[in-house]
């Protein structure tokens, strides 16, 4: 066998060995980002509040997007009161607190418009917007996923905070566009959760740890 | 002998552990290689580490990926006059263009990221650069020798 024959299959093994290890430390396809069914909560015995964005009522680019929406949200957890007025991008935001009020987890809803092959392309745009809004900001994955019975894409992102009360916090995140048509319009559920939780170890914990899931579980469009 | 295995402990597989290493103990624990290691890690990972930038947590494993497998064909084919000896030698650079342009397109999982290929070529350059080094370094004791 020639020296060049032998350096070749040594390669060809090596190569072999190495796009296995890769193979190996690459998201698995079926769960690529988004094993997003959403899991059932942890603690369904969790008191709730509804919230119907039908009864709401917003002004500006808000009412001119309106959806029709309900979800339910632990009742402990606190609604942002400047969501859904003035010049706020969501209908509305809540938000899991600890008692030294570090955000522990947040889920708003903000309007979006786009049809499902424009997807890609507005989430780069709202991956663009906020990165200009978290530290360190660093979008680690994105792809298709599905919040219930809903399809739509997400991407996630991680972000880490040096300057709060409790020193430095990882700030996990999780943006998923679901499309309308033509019976109504998008919505983007936007969520975030904090290293401040011990519930919450990372960026794919985000909407499937905490109690984000109960939201999710019962997020539903008055239109399908 | 030793020295070979030396340097391929140093520049093969001392690399690719490092890797592997950042991918159980920081990423994803439902990668196929975590699930191997059970939830005994999420337990180390918080309580015995310190908080790593995202950027290298993300984007040096796969340049560690590179400069080993680069490595390992600059040893398999040092002193060849292959006319395959560059395509060989620049595989682990062309493989990560190839998954990084492929997520770009959406034909492979995962995000594209400009960082991700910047380090792939810093990290085959240096690979490719400390061989060569390494190489010249031999010829010259073996002068000195003969």
């Amino acid at each position: 066998m020639t020296s060049d024959l032998k350096r070749t299959i040594a390669s060809v093994a090596g190569l072999a060995i190495f796009v296995l290890f890769a193979t190996a430390t690459s998201k698995k396809p079926d769960n690529t980002n988004n094993s997003n069914s959403v899991p059932a909560p942890h603690n369904s015995s969790v008191a709730t509040t509804k919230f119907n964005s039908s009864s709401e009522k917003f002004s500006g680019t808000l009412d001119q997007y309106k959806v029709d929406f309900s979800f339910d949200y632990p009742t402990s957890w606190k609604r942002d009161d400047k969501a859904g007025k003035g010049a706020s991008p969501n209908f509305v935001k809540v938000e899991r607190m600890s008692d030294d009020e570090i955000t522990l987890e947040n889920f708003a809803v903000g309007y979006f418009t786009g049809q499902a092959d424009l997807m890609p392309k507005l989430a780069e745009q709202l991956n663009e917007q906020l990165s200009g809004g978290f530290p360190e900001y660093k979008k680690v994955s994105e792809g298709p996923t599905k919040v219930g019975n809903y399809d739509g894409y997400e991407f996630r992102f991680t972000s880490h905070s040096k300057e709060t009360s409790r020193g430095e916090l990882d700030i996990w995140g999780r943006a998923v566009l679901i499309p309308g048509n033509d019976e109504r319009k998008g919505a983007v559920l936007l969520m975030i959760a904090t290293s401040a939780d011990d519930q919450i170890k990372g960026v794919d914990d985000v909407g499937s740890k905490g109690e984000i899931p109960i939201i999710l579980n019962s997020f539903r469009f008055a239109k399908p | 002998m030793r020295r070979i295995c030396r340097a391929a402990i140093l520049h093969v597989f001392a690399p690719l552990l490092l890797g592997s290493v950042i991918y159980l103990l920081f990423r994803d624990q439902n990668l196929p290689i975590s699930l191997l290691f059970g939830s005994t890690l999420s337990v180390i990972r918080p309580a015995f580490f310190p908080r790593i930038p995202a950027s290298i947590l993300y984007s040096l494993p796969d340049a560690l990926w590179v400069y080993s497998l680069t490595s390992l064909m600059a040893f398999i084919w040092q002193n060849s006059q292959s006319t395959f000896k560059a395509f060989w030698m620049s595989s682990g650079l062309l493989l990560a263009f190839a998954f990084e342009l492929g997520q770009l397109a959406g034909v492979i999982p995962g995000t594209f990221d400009v960082l991700d290929l910047t380090g792939a070529a810093l990290a085959a350059s240096l690979a490719l650069f400390l061989n060569a080094q390494s190489t010249h370094l031999k010829r010259i004791l073996n002068d000195i020798r003969s």
